[in-house]
This record gives C-alpha cells, structure tokens and sequence, in this order.
C-alpha cells in the first residue's frame, strides 16, 4: 500500500501549512497529521517511511479529501458541462440550415395542410438572415400543383426575439413567385391521404336559358301536364252528349221518316186524283173525304214532325255551346300551358345580365373560395400558436405575486412585418409586384390586420389585387378585398347553344369590392363589368334569340354590367344589371312574341293529338247527329210540302165543287127559263096597263 | 431518497470537507425556495450550484424543507418584490432588462420572485456563515464525542437509524468507518 505523492516522506513547511494543513478541517485529522510529521532542525516535517496499514489508508483519504477540498468549482461537471455545450454548438454549426429547412418545411405544412419543400437554406445567425433558393408549397385540394412557389428569397430575422422563441421577419423578399405551378410528386401529406375535394365557387356549367323554341318540348311539357287539363274531359263529356242525344232521337226521327214515307202514298194518291176528271158529286164527295183524311193524319204528323224537330235544335244549340266550350278549354290548356315555359320575355329581358352573373358566379364563385382558404390557413397560423403558447400568468404554484408591466414591444409568436415580391419582366412583358404586411400569429397582439396588395402587368393587360384580412377578435369583416383588372378577356362557348349563339369574346374591364363577413362564412360584394370588342359567333341554323343578340350586342360598343353578389357556403347568388338589357329587352319582345306564337301552336298539336281519338268520334258523332237532324228537317220539310199538295188539292176540288154547283145552278135555270118561255106563251098573264 | 442525502449530508458534515460547503449548500437551497421556480432565473441558479462546491445533499434537503414553509411567506416577499420593482431609479435598468433576449424569461418582474431574489440574496450571506459556524462548532466540540457516545450507539439499533448508518457507511466507506 502506497501513500499519496501529496503526503509524501518530507514536506517544507510552507507546502506542508499551505497545500496540507490547511485544507484539514477535523480536528482529529489534524492531530493525526501534527503526530505524524515531525518538524526537523531545517524546518521542514518528516514523518515515518514505514507506516502501518491504518495510518497509510487514513492517509490515503485524507490526500484524497484534500484534492476534493481544492477550488471552488466543480471541474468534472464544468467540463462535462462546456463539452455539452461545445457538442450543441458544432451539431448547430453543422445540421443548423438542414435542421431550420426541415422546421420551415413543418411550419408551411401545418399551415398550409399540404407538403412544402426549401432548398438551399443557409441562415446566418449574426445577421439575423435567412435565404433559400427555392421554396414550394403544394395545393391541398390540388396536389400536383403547387400553391405559390417563391425563387431566391432573403428573410430578415430579428435575432433579439428569436431568444425569446419568436419569428420575427421584418422583411422577406423574393425575386421570383409563381402559382399554381405543376409539381412532379403529390402534394398530399403522409397523414392526410385524402386531398379535400374543391370547394370553391365552381359551381359547374351554367343551366341554359329555355328561350330557343328548339328546346322548348311541348310533348314533354303536354305529357307531363295532361292530368291537370280540362279540355280532353270536355271533349269526352261533349261526345257522350252526343251519343246521348243521337240514341234519344234516332228512333223518333226515324219513325217520323217512316210515317212520312207511309203518308206519301196517300198524298200521292192525292195528287194523282184529276179534279176536272170529278163530275159527279160522289166523286167530288169522295176526293173530299180522301183529302180530308190525309190532312188528318198530316195534321198529326206534322205536330210530331215539328216537336221533334223543335227538340233535336234545342240539342243542338246545347251541342255547339258544348262545343264552343271546350274550344275556349283548348285554348285555355294551351294557355296553361304555354305560361309554365315562360315566354313572358321577363328573363329575357336581362338575357345579357343573366350571361354575365353565370360567368361570375363562376370567377367570383373561385375567389369566395380562395378566401374562405386564406382565412384557414390564417386561423391556423392563429390557432397553432395559440395552442403552443405557455401560459405566462403561471409563476409556480405558489399566488399572490404580480407581474410588474414594464415598456416593451411585445411581437407575436411568429410575425412578418413586410413580404414583398417583385418579378420584372425577363424576355416576357409580365412584371409582378405584390406584397403582404402583418402576417402573425397573434393579430390582436399585433393590433393590425393583414395587408395585401398585388399587381400584375402583363402587355397591355393589368390586374391588381388589394386586400386586409382581419382576424383580431373586435374585426367587423374577416376579409375585404379590391380586385381591378383592365383589358382582360372573356371566352365563353359552353352554355350559349340555348341562346343560338356559338361563342362569345369580348375584351373586359372589371372591378369589384369583396367582403368576406365574420359572421356565418358570407361573401358579399358589388362591381361593374364593362364588355367591349364584343365577337359573337352565331349558332349553325336560324335561330331567332340568337340572331336578335348578335344584332343587339353588334350594334353596341361597350357593354357595362353592374353586378351585385353573395356567396354563404355552396349557396351563391349573383344579380346583375347591364346597360343593353333595354334595347335587348326591346328587340326581343317581338321575337319572343313570334316563338310565343309558335309554341302555342305547337302546343296546341299536342294537346289535340292526346284527344285525336275523341275529336275523331266528336266528328262522327256530329255528323251523324246533323245527319240526324236534316232527317228530322226532311220529315218537316216532306210534311209541308204534302200538306202543300193537300191544300192545292183542296183548293182544286173546292173549285171544281164550286164550277160543278155553278155549272148545275146554270142548267137548271136555263132550263127553268126555256120551260118558263115555253109556259108564258101557252099562259097569258095579266098586264098592267101603266 | 432522503435517507441517501440524510446520510450525504452527515457523511459531508463529518468528513474533511469545508464547513462552508455544507453552509453553502444549505444557503443557496433558501435562496431557490424564496424563489418561484418555473423560471430562468430559479433554472440559473440551480445549474450554478450544481457547478460550485456545494454539498448537494444539504442543499436538497433543506430545499425540500423550506419549499414547504416558502409559501408562508409570499405576502412578505410580494411587498418586497413590489417596492423594489416599483422604484422609480430602477424602471430604466428593470425596462433594458425586460427587453433583453431570455431575461424576461427570468420573470423577474414578478413581485413574488424579485423579493425572493432580494431575500434569498440577503439571507445568503448569514445563513452561510452562521452553518459554517454550526459546522465548525459540531465538529470542534461535538463530533467526537457523538460518535463515541453510548447514546449514538443505541440509536444506532433504531431502524430508521441504522439505515441512514448503513448508507453514512456505503457513501463514507472506510474513511468514516476507522473512526
């Protein structure tokens, strides 16, 4: 067993006081020791070269507990402490820009909900700088296209608060942007499998206006319509009528033909009879009596006849009143009818306006939705700090303490103050500008709302998009938005077949003021589309609507559409009010006046067709019914005219009776005269002699 | 645990250590007990006594002991910490300080932290000194005689006791157990 070099054979005084003794704090130690070494004549302390084993271990402690005894500090744990140190500082050295590009990465894709790439991170931490050579993000909703793409870009940090673990960016600009760029690999991230379908305002194809009479389909219209017209009930309750009235008066009138073809007999008999051929008084008696009885049976036959007849009119006058009725049924169906396709020109008298609201429903309908997705992506940026953030009210759990406020600037856990791009044209005319202010994750921390503003020139074409989007707890609106854009175009070929037009191109100048509201997700807005160089193609054919617009819209310049809209969900409603919807309400009346026209007449070829097989019987009905009624105007007819020959024969024989009594009163008083001649001559007779 | 910073401390107490270890020990466990933890400031000072000469045990259990009965006093470190830090020639330094990088971190701006910060500094220096001299004293006078003493013998038997010997004996080894 070896004692310590530190407790070695002789010692000098001053190292055994200084480096020994003093570092003794027991005092039994310190006894031990003093016992142990002994001060020589040359003043230095020797002690024994053999010791025991006892007193060479408790030397060995008391070495030991005299090195421990040295210094203040800790060196063992200093050291390791510096060695941790200096290992965070080379693994920062080394994977810091790796280690920052992925945190980037992780940050835009928690935003964003889709992946996000940086390339060639390099910060430097002094200058408080960060730049990278490209970063892109993907488009959820479309994940092999990318959201924005951003070129070399410089990011200005504020160091001081990120020691405090906050982004502070108080400038970041970029010299190249773009949007919805391709990208080679999906967009989706690794949790989130399912890419969110489209909810824009896209909203699909317009629904065509039912003006062409083309598209107006009456058999449809008169199938689906059937059960609630009147007019094929009246034409079946008028035919039964008719056959009603046919079985009431067939048998009568035939009967009546009957006895009228009997009674001729008689009244030919008459006739026949030569009157002058009637000499004797017999058989004028005889031509009497015959007449006589003919007339009878004439009298009786002719009231029958005139009764008959009488009724058969009254059914007939009943008959066309039917008839007239279910006429005015027919033109009442076609009425109906003709009211469910309305061809009041109402909506075509805003036919421009209603082209336009489609065309932006659509465009209007992608902005809603691009801002209901920047709101997301700003409450997320919101609500993932928020959820991150401690709670800095919590000192411990011991109360009553007070956090003293002292002046100071207090920035949200991540802030961008200013972002600014600006893309100068490179072999193109384009030149983009654009810039956003006040991005954080603590509006209300930051008391400002996001700003944005971005143009684009692009030959003679100009848009510009200004906008602030609030997301402070006391905001009246999330988002208001100022879109212009100047000389732009418009193409439109689907959707026009209804209105007989081909395609429609037109330059545009458009303006709106957009409002996103806080409450219940709403969008709403006014502006004015103004339409110039206006090319129509009209449809293959002659069709009347689309010949009267590319007349009215040709014979205008400019076109200016004042549109109102709002967007709440999927619903959308878009009103507009253009500056030709007058004359074009004009020039269409006529035209819709003529389709109108047709279309009832078509309508009305449909209606008849569904009651073909009844107006056919109404016919047959009819004429045998009039049939009827000629039989019983004939039976009359035939009866005044035998009563005609009776009263002619009368006369004839009253004649002869009367020249028969003359010619018999003649002879008889000729021969009373020749006999009375004859008797003077033979009597005389007295005479006077006046 | 306790039982091994129990033994720690009577191991450092009795052995060739500096008094001032022990009363250092026990100084700085004051001082983080005024303070609120939770803070940069008690995080600090924590990693600094890890670093100094302090006897750990000490500091430990006593940090243990006056955390219980800090609470007692927070009304009167409040009043502290709040005139301190209400004191008009200090609102320039106490504004820089508060917008420094990480001290704001340190909450020094809590009444509660700042007077114990204040009165843990303050009480440093006589709790040191007056343990030291506890320290010193006990093993001048005491020391030997406890550790020879009948009493301490029987106590010994005690099974709470002889297991705070037991672990005096592993952590002291054969330094302690000679004498």
């Amino acid at each position: 067993m070896k004692v310590p070099k530190l407790l070695k054979t002789e010692l000098s005084e001053k190292r055994f006081r200084k480096k020994v003794i003093r570092r003794i704090y027991i005092e039994s130690e310190l006894r031990f020791l003093l016992g142990l070494y002994a001060k020589g004549a040359d003043g230095r302390y020797r002690r024994p070269e053999q010791l025991n084993t006892e007193d060479t271990r408790r030397l060995q402690q008391l070495a030991r507990s005299i090195k421990k005894n040295r210094g203040v500090l800790r060196t063992g744990k200093v050291s390791l402490l510096v060695i941790v140190i200096a290992a965070i500082l080379v693994f920062n050295f080394v994977f810091k820009n790796r280690l920052l590009e992925r945190a980037l990465e992780r940050g835009l894709e928690s935003v964003f909900s889709a992946r996000a790439e940086v390339d060639d991170l390099s910060f430097r931490i002094l200058s408080g700088r960060i730049s990278f050579a490209h970063l892109s993000v993907a488009d959820r909703e479309q994940p092999f296209r990318n959201l924005f793409e951003l070129g070399a870009t410089e990011v200005d940090l504020n160091t001081a608060e990120l020691l405090k673990a906050k982004v502070v960016v108080t400038n970041l600009e970029s010299r190249e942007i773009g949007w919805n760029t391709p990208r080679q690999t999906s967009g989706v991230l690794a949790e989130d499998g399912r890419a969110e379908k489209e909810v824009s305002g896209d909203r699909g194809p317009r629904k065509g206006l039912s003006l062409n009479l083309g598209n107006l389909d009456a058999k449809a219209l008169v199938d689906d319509q059937l059960d609630k017209l009147s007019s094929p009930a009246q034409i079946s309750a008028l035919n039964t009528r008719l056959k009603t009235l046919q079985q009431q008066w067939q048998l009568t009138v035939d009967k009546g033909r009957r006895d009228v073809v009997e009674l001729s007999g008689r009244i030919d008999s008459v006739r026949s009879t030569d009157v002058r051929s009637l000499n004797t008084v017999p058989e004028l008696q005889q031509a009497v009596a015959d007449i006589r009885e003919a007339a009878t049976a004439l009298g009786q036959l002719k009231n029958d006849a005139q009764a008959v007849n009488t009724q058969i009119n009254a059914g007939r006058e009943e008959l066309e009143a039917a008839r007239s009725a279910f006429e005015r049924a027919v033109d009442a169906d076609v009425a109906y009818l003709a009211s469910l396709s309305d061809l009041s020109s109402g909506e075509l008298r805003n036919l421009v306006s209603d082209l336009v609201a489609g065309y932006l429903e659509q465009t209007l309908g992608r902005y809603y939705g691009t801002a209901r997705r920047v709101k997301g992506y700003a409450d997320k940026l919101i609500t993932g700090a928020k959820d991150k953030r401690p709670d800095k009210s919590r000192v411990s759990r011991r109360k009553g303490g007070a956090n003293i406020p002292f002046a100071t600037v207090v920035h949200p856990r991540f802030l961008l103050e200013n972002a600014g791009v600006s893309v100068a044209g490179t072999g193109t005319s384009r030149t983009i500008e654009g810039s956003v202010q006040n991005v954080s994750s603590d509006p209300d921390l930051l008391g400002r709302p996001v700003t944005f503003a971005f143009s684009q020139i692009e030959a003679d074409r100009r848009l510009s998009v200004d906008g602030v989007l609030d997301r402070r707890s006391n905001r009246e609106n999330d988002l208001t938005l100022g879109v212009q854009a100047a000389n732009y175009s418009i193409e439109l070929s689907e959707g026009l077949e209804t209105l007989g037009l081909r395609s429609l191109s037109t330059l545009y100048r458009f303006q709106t003021d957009f409002t996103l509201s806080r409450l219940g997700d709403t969008a709403d807005g006014s502006g004015v589309l103004e339409l110039y160089d206006l090319v129509l193609q009209p449809a293959e054919g002659q069709d009347m609507l689309g010949r009267t617009l590319y007349e009215t819209l040709g014979s205008v310049t400019t076109v200016a559409v004042e549109f109102d809209y709002t967007f709440s969900g999927r619903l959308s409603k878009v009103a507009a009010r253009s500056s030709i919807d007058e004359q074009l309400s004009r020039a269409l009346k006529d035209r819709v006046a003529e389709i109108a026209a047709q279309y009832e007449s078509r309508l009305r070829e449909e209606v008849s067709a569904r009651i073909e097989a009844q107006l056919e019987e109404n016919e047959t009905l009819y004429a045998a019914f009039s049939e009827l009624e000629q039989t019983a105007g004939g039976n009359l007819a035939d009866v005044n005219a035998y009563e005609a020959v009776l009263e002619q024969k009368r006369s004839e024989v009253e004649k002869r009776i009367s020249d028969s009594k003359r010619q018999a009163t003649d002879a008889v008083k000729s021969e009373l005269e020749k006999q009375l001649d004859q008797i003077k001559d033979k009597v005389p007779l007295p005479s006077l002699g006046f | 645990m306790f039982v091994k910073w129990i033994a720690t401390l009577i191991v450092a107490v009795n052995a060739n250590n500096r008094a001032g270890e022990v009363a250092a020990g026990i100084s700085f466990a004051l001082l983080l007990a005024l303070i609120p933890s939770g803070n940069l400031l008690w995080i600090a000072l924590f990693i600094i006594t890890f670093l100094v000469k302090v006897n750990l045990a000490g500091e430990l259990l006593f940090l243990a002991l006056f955390k219980l009965l800090a609470p007692l006093s927070d009304g009167l470190l409040h009043r502290l910490g709040a005139w301190v830090l209400s004191r008009p020639f200090l609102q320039d330094p106490f504004t820089t300080a508060y917008n420094l990088p990480l001290l704001p971190l340190s909450r020094f701006n809590n009444t509660i932290v700042m007077g114990g910060l204040i009165a843990g500094l303050l009480l440093w220096v006589p709790v040191f000194f007056l343990f030291r001299q506890l320290v010193i004293l006990y093993r001048r006078r005491l020391r030997d005689k406890i550790a020879g003493s009948r009493l301490v013998k029987a106590l010994g038997r005690v099974p709470l006791v002889a297991s705070v010997g037991n672990a005096v004996r592993r952590i002291g080894g054969v330094y302690l157990s000679v004498r």
